[in-house]
């Protein structure tokens, strides 16, 4: 919640730059095997999420429950999308959510090779079975991650510039702010491409053909 | 802008002449009729404003001078809900309205079959403003301002988005109101059954000048 800044024009200016080197790049990009360049959040010096760990109470067999937290990189040749988010959430995540489902559809069989990790923001009321009925909902291939403390959530979030919040308002409404971008890790914990809220399926599914294209045996 | 009238054309359209008195204008709404023209219209483009404008002799005529006898129909449109992921105990849905008088929408509810109580909802920024960024064309390139390690730079990086219950929605006449993912939707709270596609329930929208009016919503995967 620490949204104020100091005071700098950035949060105007960023956008346009943004949108100024999209431009160039779309000018300038296209190497010889990636035809297309990616749709999303392209950062020079990329975050990364390698080391960081949440606790995993993914409970389907297709991740063994030999360790009870997961390292935030993909498997070996494949993507990892990571989202925040929290089941209570009717509008930005089940958008979000369903944008990245619609993308693995297409994706047909390679989006076997593409992993969905959703981090609850909201671990108080997301227990290990909601959480997990919720995220199973959009591929089988998820982590359900629910971190047992305040600090571990905090982390996680850093690593990736993420950030949210829980509030009891005064007439027992539990307010979550949360931050809305969704990003694609590789086996390094790489952010290879960040998306912004509603980044369009098409957008998403170019963005993993892409990348699934790059970091293919 | 200019698809405006096509997209009303186009869509389910709920009619509902009402007229004043207001319990005149509640019984009004038995009087639904439907036409059905089906139709792809894109509601989910990512434009951040809520409401589109027609054009201005046609809000000239529906000005709120309007005498009280002339009918004031209100059109919802495009009325879905997405599906809901199973566990979810909140839905939502969303549907364009357009009054041809400024009206206000102060109410939302839902039978008790589908869910507990719908509450009408906005997703703001958590800073209070709206979400009105162009992600079109995104490289972030070098911005220092987007490095790691920089606290206060953190939530700006992707912009912390808060749900919240609003009293009301004010509707200017002739400007169609867009409830879509991202900002106004009727919420749907505890839901009984997980939302599921091809099922239709109703929603009953309040309004203060003309009363309820009966949304049938379909539930799909995504906006129509």
């Amino acid at each position: 919640m620490s949204a104020e800044g100091r005071g700098r024009p950035s949060r105007y200016l960023v956008p346009i730059v943004i949108s100024l080197l999209g431009l160039v790049g779309a000018v300038g990009c296209g190497g010889d095997q990636v035809a297309r360049p990616l749709t999303g959040i392209v950062r020079d010096d990329p975050l990364r999420s390698d080391g960081i760990t949440v606790t995993d109470v993914t409970d389907t067999g297709a991740y063994p429950a030999d360790d009870d937290s997961f390292e935030l990189v993909a498997r070996p040749g494949s993507l990892l999308v990571v989202y925040f988010g929290y089941t209570q959430c009717p509008d930005i995540c089940p958008t979000t959510l369903t944008e990245i489902r619609t993308a693995l559809r297409r994706l047909g069989d390679d989006a076997s090779r593409v992993d969905l990790a959703m981090i609850t923001v909201d671990p108080d009321r997301d227990t290990e079975e909601i959480l997990n009925g919720y995220v199973g909902s959009f591929t089988e291939q998820f982590h359900a991650l629910r971190p047992v403390s305040d600090d571990e959530l905090r982390t996680a979030e850093a690593a990736f510039l993420a950030s949210s919040s829980v509030t009891r308002l005064d007439d027992g409404t539990i307010e979550v702010g949360h931050s809305v971008n969704s990003y694609v890790v590789d086996e390094n914990g790489t952010v290879l491409v960040e998306w912004p809220f509603q980044h369009g399926v098409d957008n998403v599914t170019s963005d993993l053909e892409v990348l699934l294209d790059r970091v293919g045996a | 802008m200019i698809t405006n009238t096509e997209r009303l054309d186009k869509e389910n359209i709920v009619k509902t002449s009402v007229r004043i008195p207001k319990l005149v204008a509640m019984s009004a709404v038995a009087a639904v009729t439907l036409v059905a023209c089906g139709g792809d219209d894109s509601a989910n483009d990512s434009a951040s404003d809520t409401t589109m404008e027609m054009s201005s002799d046609t809000t000239t005529e529906m000005s709120s001078d309007t005498p009280m006898e002339m009918s004031s129909p209100i059109e919802i449109t495009g009325a879905w809900a997405r599906t809901s992921p199973m566990m979810a105990t909140m839905g939502a849905a969303y549907m364009m309205i357009m009054s041809m008088d400024d009206d206000r929408l102060v109410a939302a509810a839902v039978d008790s079959s589908i869910a507990d109580h719908a509450e009408v909802h906005e997703v703001v920024m958590a800073d209070g403003s709206d979400m009105s960024m162009d992600h079109s064309g995104m490289d972030m390139g070098s911005d220092s301002s987007m490095d790691m390690g920089s606290e206060t730079t953190m939530a700006m990086s992707s912009g912390e988005m808060v749900m919240r219950e609003v009293e009301g929605i004010d509707i200017v006449g002739g400007e169609m109101l867009m409830m879509k993912p991202g900002g106004y939707h009727v919420m749907l709270i505890d839901l009984v059954a997980p939302l599921e596609i091809g099922q239709t329930f109703d929603v009953t929208l309040t309004f203060e000048k003309a009363g309820d009016v009966i949304v049938p919503v379909e539930v799909r995967e995504d906006a129509p």
